[in-house]
C-alpha cells in the first residue's frame, strides 16, 4: 500500500517544493528572490502560456477526435444496416420474380407434356423428383421445431451454452431427416441436398440468407415424426439443455404445413446419364 | 487569469483548426490528455499553495506528456500496451484526485 500512500501524499510535483525551498534559501541569504508568479514579460511566463494553450488544444483535439470517431462508426453501421435491408429486399423481389417465372415454365411444360401418353408419364416423374429435390412447394402434416437462445444469459458461465449456433440447427435437421422427415424448411428456407447451414459472424446463414432467432424448423414426415424425433439422441439432448440452460426448444405436431420451393435449383456441372 | 485565458485560447484553436492526429499517434492521445490534466491540476494546486514556479510547470508538463506516451509506446512494443495504459491512467488519476482535493480545500476551506 505504500505506493498509494506515496501517490496521495506526494500528489504535488516535488519540483514545486524544491523550487520553493530554493527561493526561501535565496531570500534568507539576501539575494534578490527569483520570480514566483505568473507575470507577463518573463521568458518562462511566455512558455507557461504556450504550454497551457498547447494543453487546451490537446484537450479539444482529443475530444473532437473521440466524438468524430463515434459518429463515424455510428454512421457506417447505419449505412451497412441500410445496405443489408435494401439488398435483402432486392433479393426477395428477384426470388418472387423467379418463382413466378418458374411457375410459368412449369405450366407451359405441363401443357406440352400432357398432350401425349409418354409426356404424361414424364410429367408424373418430374413432379415426383421435384417434390423430393425441393423444387416444388409442398404441404403435409409434420412437426414444427422451434429453437431459441436462452432468455437469461446473465450467468457468464452458461451464457454461451444458451445460444443457438449453426451446429444446433444442423443437428436438429439431421435428426429430423433420420426420423423420417421428407421435406424441411428453416425459417421458410427450404433445404435441398445443396443447402448450407453455416455461421458467419454472429448470424446463422441458411442457403446464404441471414436468419434471426427464433429459428423455426418445419418438417413434413410420418405421423409419428414428433415422437420418433424426441426419442433420438439429439431430441433428448436438446430437451435436457432446455431444462438445464433454459434453451428455447419446443416440438409441436402440425396437421398441415406448407413448405416453399428451394431458392437455388440450378445445377451447373452434374449432367444426367445419357441412357439410364 | 492569464493561465485560464491561455487554456481557453488553446481550446478555441483546437476547435477551429481541429488538427488531424496522425494515425500512428492516435493511441497516445488519451494518455497525453491524462498526463496534461495531471500537470495542469498540479500547477493549479501549486499556485494556490503559493509555490507555483514557471519553469517547474513547463518542464513537468512536457516531461509528463512525453513519459506517459513513452511508457505506452514501450508497452505496445512489448505487448503490454493496454495494461500499461491502465497503469498510467490509474496513477495519474489518483494524483489528479488528490490535487483536486487539495484545490477544493483551498477554495472552500472544507
Amino acid at each position: 500500500m505504500s505506493l498509494f500512500v506515496d501517490l496521495t501524499t506526494h500528489a504535488i510535483d516535488e519540483g514545486y517544493i524544491d523550487a520553493a525551498k530554493r527561493r526561501a534559501a535565496a531570500a534568507a541569504s539576501g539575494e534578490p528572490a527569483p520570480t514566483t508568479n505568473l507575470r507577463l514579460g518573463g521568458a518562462t511566463a511566455v512558455m507557461v502560456v504556450l504550454v497551457l494553450a498547447l494543453a487546451g488544444a490537446l484537450f479539444a483535439t482529443s475530444a473532437i477526435a473521440t466524438h468524430r470517431g463515434a459518429a463515424a462508426a455510428k454512421r457506417d453501421r447505419r449505412q451497412l444496416v441500410q445496405q443489408i435491408d435494401q439488398r435483402t429486399a432486392e433479393s426477395d423481389q428477384l426470388q418472387r420474380q423467379l418463382d413466378s417465372l418458374r411457375a410459368q415454365v412449369a405450366a407451359a411444360r405441363d401443357a406440352a407434356l400432357s398432350a401425349s401418353d409418354r409426356g404424361s408419364a414424364l410429367q408424373a416423374q418430374i413432379a415426383q423428383l421435384e417434390t423430393v429435390g425441393g423444387g416444388q412447394a409442398v404441404e403435409g402434416s409434420g412437426v414444427e421445431v422451434t429453437l431459441d437462445n436462452a432468455k437469461d444469459t446473465s450467468n457468464p458461465d452458461s451464457a454461451s451454452l444458451g445460444i443457438i449456433y449453426d451446429r444446433d440447427i444442423q443437428a436438429v435437421v439431421d435428426a429430423l431427416f433420420a426420423s423420417g422427415a421428407e421435406a424441411i424448411a428453416v425459417n421458410g428456407q427450404r433445404l435441398t441436398t445443396r443447402t448450407a447451414i453455416r455461421e458467419a459472424g454472429d448470424a446463422i446463414l441458411v442457403d446464404y440468407r441471414p436468419l434471426a432467432p427464433p429459428y423455426r424448423i418445419d418438417a413434413i414426415g410420418p405421423p409419428d415424426l414428433r415422437d420418433v424425433f424426441l426419442k433420438t439422441q439429439t431430441g433428448t439432448l436438446y430437451e435436457n439443455w432446455r431444462q438445464v440452460y433454459g434453451l428455447g426448444f419446443s416440438v409441436d405436431s402440425r396437421a398441415r404445413l406448407t413448405l416453399p420451393s428451394a431458392a437455388d435449383q440450378v445445377v451447373h456441372y452434374a449432367h444426367p446419364l445419357e441412357s439410364p | 487569469m492569464i493561465a485560464a485565458l491561455a487554456l481557453a485560447i488553446g481550446v478555441i484553436l483546437g476547435v477551429v483548426l481541429h488538427p488531424t492526429v496522425p494515425v500512428g499517434l492516435q493511441p497516445y492521445l488519451p494518455i497525453a490528455v491524462v498526463a496534461a490534466l495531471d500537470a495542469v491540476f498540479g500547477a493549479l494546486r501549486a499556485m494556490l499553495d503559493g509555490i507555483f514556479d514557471d519553469k517547474v510547470f513547463v518542464v513537468s508538463f512536457i516531461a509528463n506528456v512525453l513519459v506517459a506516451a513513452l511508457i505506452v509506446f514501450l508497452g505496445d512494443q512489448l505487448g503490454v500496451g493496454s495494461q500499461l495504459s491502465t497503469g498510467v491512467v490509474v496513477v495519474l488519476g489518483i494524483r489528479i484526485f488528490s490535487n483536486a482535493a487539495a484545490i477544493r480545500r483551498h477554495l472552500f476551506r472544507a
